[in-house]
């Protein structure tokens, strides 16, 4: 088998990712951009799964950027291994991975044919839209280290974080819906089914048969388990905020159902006359649907991060100059971590290494690296960019100044304050009843005492707030629905009414209104003379860093030379010998160069044999189409810059921006107190930002919005989830989701006249069981029409 | 009328029968996932190649 590397035209694609192969290695008559693809299709090969690459088309992941195999170590540990599996049958055992780079059907087919590569594995099962893997293995033919590691070398590394050790157990709450939706369901089709008969029979034909009776005592028994279960959160949560001397959506819903089924037995067993058994379980059973159908939009994501899921499982401990892996529960102060290039820091800790650079966007929100020397201390959720360093951890990982952050903004977030809806839905049932008290009253001092009871119960019932509270939900998982298609994801309703009252939008400027790659470079010159591209692109091709990545991929360099010596030095450049040339390329402090240029661009000088040839100037790319959009969302919100970078872009973002709204050089806090300042004043405010960095800002606004590219598959903790190609359309997203408003007021509309019509009925004390039992459905089923009928209305219009 | 007490009877557990079936069939995780196996179906068979 031919298996060679050399240089190659640059115009061919690696057959594992696809991607523009530099430097080629040849298996199999393919071409591979990189050592870890090829190894990849070997191990496929080997496997006879090479239908991988017949089903999509360059399936792959990138396979550049390796963990060392004995990162996993830990997993060997049976503590660790015991929190992680679901459970064990003699030697199989059962566990579930997040594989974050499941994208498309090879990556399902490949996983689930694992047990083709290795027999040890006996199912394994995808989620594709939870981007999961249920798998089971025989941990005697492989351990759960191997089958990681496995995992791991066909490109699909699962993702193991503190927060998988925490929590399991989503799907059952999911199916526990899904049992009381049906049991609703079959209750409310069968006590239909028997009350029918009486509803033609106009009455007669239940009062005077004993088969009346059956039927009856039939419905009375069904019914028992939709008010036991189905209906169960109702009293709950009715009773949780009465024991709390509150009141809340709940309460009358569980008392109009609790008094429908004790009026039912009075008619059924006393009177012998039909009950409103079928009017209660539709509404159960509708009511239910409205609540899953809007749980049930976003439900695969997951917006409640805590950081223990920023932090990895486990960390390399240094214990008696020997390398250890532990888990990260396990760490102990004093214990000293090996921390390698790109790793995080797990704990707030001191810095034994004579020195370090270290990337605090995740913590402080500072783009720029910062360097740290010998017994400084480094925070947890800094991550290391130079080489390695070893650290003396001060604080427990749940101690740290992260985990502080973090505790202290989800405390100051939680409110359950009441939706407008709920609250009009609340104040329209008290006035129902008000209206049956009086009209009961009325009928007593005609002294009709029977008919005065009568007016009284079946007001309640109609004052069920089924149809409002239908309307509300039905518009918001509407609107949450047809918003997920346009990408844009929601975390619940509360914030639908949130935007309404959207005054003031913080943009964030890396990761938002510029694009996350592609940056604009230019080649300033300082020498006269012809510069061999090929030679520059030769060097900076060999490095992983963005700004070597940049420059590569704007020089599309047409050959590739050998490269000999090459170096490349953390945080300050690379240098190698080219064609018998010898190039430093790298910053200007490093190189030791004057900058005489006033602006703030980053630059990366190229230095030939010695000589200063020129400099690359790096500036940040805007997104296309942001202009239009800063200029529409301008006509109706505050727009304001706050960017933790300098301000080289001023110029350019004063053109968009109304002047004095540019921030530059903002500290994490300064931003958190803009937020507040703005909060202060009444304004409700929307952060706009990567989500990465900035936290304290983030979770201080109102509607924290993240966005996210297809291919970053980390979502932040934040309210909204906005994929990059929908921000630009951010204006007409925001405005689709204010007509929620108008839909509203359309179904509360059509509500209240139903329950007009009902209450018609009612304070006359003549609302027959059948009335209930068509006005119930019909109102329910023409308000869910409309709802969802105008939302899609309203969304088809949005261009995309 | 009277065969009706018994039809009705016979009708309610046959509903009976098919809710059980639903909620037995949920519990064995039919519904976690609606998405994959539509994928899944469209695999083909395997080709078994010979070297």
């Amino acid at each position: 088998m031919a298996n060679t590397i050399n240089a190659c035209e640059s115009s061919v694609h690696c057959y594992h990712c696809g991607e523009l192969c530099n430097q080629s290695f040849h298996f199999d008559d393919k071409t591979f951009c990189c050592n870890g693809c090829q190894s990849v299709y070997q191990i496929l090969y080997n496997n006879q799964l090479c239908t991988y690459y017949s089903l999509s088309n360059k399936p792959g992941l990138n396979q550049k950027v390796f963990t060392k195999n004995s990162y996993y170590d830990f997993l060997d540990q049976p503590e660790v291994i015991d929190q992680l599996i679901h459970y064990k049958e003699d030697s199989s055992l059962h566990i579930s991975f997040t594989i974050p780079n499941m994208h498309c059907s090879s990556c399902i087919w490949l996983l689930e044919n694992l047990y083709k590569i290795n027999p040890g594995v006996q199912s394994s099962v995808v989620n594709f839209l939870n981007k999961q893997i249920n798998l089971v293995f025989d941990a005697k033919q492989i351990s759960l280290k191997e089958l990681v590691c496995l995992l791991k070398q066909i490109g699909y590394e699962p993702q193991l974080s503190m927060q998988d050790l925490e929590s399991k157990g989503q799907q059952t709450i999911k199916r526990t819906w899904l049992y009381k939706l049906v049991v609703a369901g079959f209750v409310f089709g069968n006590t239909m089914m028997l009350s029918l008969p009486d509803y033609f029979a106009k009455g007669n034909f239940l009062n005077d048969s004993t088969l009346g009776l059956y039927f009856n005592y039939l419905t009375l028994v069904l019914s028992v388990p939709v008010l036991v279960y189905s209906a169960q959160e109702f009293f709950l949560s009715a009773w949780q905020h009465l024991k709390q001397k509150k009141l809340n959506i709940d309460t009358p819903i569980a008392l109009a159902l609790i008094i429908i089924y004790l009026v039912s037995i009075h008619a059924i067993v006393i009177q012998h006359r039909m009950g409103y058994l079928d009017s209660l379980s539709g509404i159960v059973f509708f009511m239910l649907l409205g609540r899953y159908f809007q749980t049930k939009s976003y439900s695969v994501l997951n917006f409640n991060k805590k950081y223990s899921s920023y932090l990895p499982i486990a960390v390399t401990k240094w214990n008696n100059k020997k390398e250890e892996s532990i888990a990260i529960k396990d760490l102990n102060i004093g214990d000293d971590v090996l921390i390698r290039q790109h790793e995080i820091v797990p704990a707030d800790a001191i810095l034994i290494h004579h020195e370090a650079w270290f990337d605090y966007s995740f913590v402080t929100g500072e783009s720029q690296w910062i360097k740290k020397v010998k017994n400084e201390t480094i925070y947890a959720g800094a991550q290391l960019k130079s080489g390695v360093a070893t650290l003396k951890v001060s604080k427990k990982p749940s101690a740290s100044y992260l985990s502080q952050l973090w505790n202290q903004q989800n405390n100051a977030k939680q409110d359950d304050k009441l939706l407008v809806t709920e609250k009009i839905n609340f104040y329209f049932s008290i006035a129902v009843l008000s209206i049956g008290i009086i009209a009961s009253l009325y009928w007593l001092l005609q002294h009709q005492h029977a008919r005065a009871f009568t007016a009284l119960i079946t007001v309640w019932i109609v004052a069920c707030p089924c149809a409002l509270l239908l309307s509300s939900t039905f518009t918001y998982g509407s609107i949450l629905h047809f918003l997920n298609k346009k990408g844009v994801y929601i975390k619940n309703a509360s914030l639908i009414e949130k935007i309404k009252h959207l005054k003031v939008i913080l943009f964030d400027k890396t990761g938002t209104l510029t694009t996350t790659e592609k940056p604009e470079i230019e080649f300033i010159p300082l020498v006269q003379k012809n510069i061999a591209w090929n030679e520059i692109a030769s060097l900076t091709h060999l490095s992983i860093h963005p700004l070597s990545k940049a420059i590569t991929s704007y020089l599309k360099p047409s050959s590739i030379f050998d490269v000999s010596q090459y170096e490349s030095k953390t945080g300050e450049g690379i240098h190698g010998v080219v064609n018998k040339n010898f190039y430093q390329i790298g910053s200007a402090k490093w190189l030791q160069i004057d900058e005489q240029s006033e602006n703030h661009f980053s630059k990366v000088y190229v230095v030939q044999n010695g000589n200063v040839e020129g400099y690359f100037e790096i500036k940040n790319q805007y997104r296309k189409g942001i202009a239009p959009l800063i200029f529409s969302l301008r006509k109706q919100y505050e727009l304001f810059v706050l960017s933790g970078d300098n301000d080289a872009e001023k110029n350019r973002l004063q053109s968009w921006f109304k002047k004095g709204h540019l921030y530059f050089d903002q500290k994490p806090e300064q931003k958190n107190a803009f937020v507040i300042k703005q909060q202060n004043q009444g304004f409700t405010t929307m952060m706009i930002g990567d989500g990465l960095n900035d936290t304290a800002a983030f979770e201080q606004s109102d509607i924290a919005v993240a966005v996210v590219d297809n291919k970053n598959n980390v979502l932040p903790a934040c309210d909204m989830i906005v994929q990059e190609q929908s921000l630009l359309k951010l204006d007409t997203l925001l405005a689709y989701a204010n007509k929620s408003n108008a839909i509203l007021r359309i179904s509360f509309i059509i509500s209240i006249l139903y329950n007009a019509i009902g209450l018609y009925f009612a304070v006359q004390g003549k609302l027959l069981p059948v009335i209930a039992a068509i006005l119930m459905p019909l109102s329910t089923i023409s308000i869910v029409g409309i709802c969802f009928g105008l939302a899609w209305f309203y969304a088809k219009k949005i261009k995309t | 009328m009277s065969a009706l007490f018994v039809l009705i009877a016979f009708s309610l557990l046959i509903a009976l029968a098919f809710l059980l079936v639903f909620i037995f069939s949920t519990k064995r995780g039919q519904f976690d996932d609606t998405h994959t196996p539509s994928i899944r179906i469209l695999f083909d068979d395997e080709k078994i190649k010979s070297k």
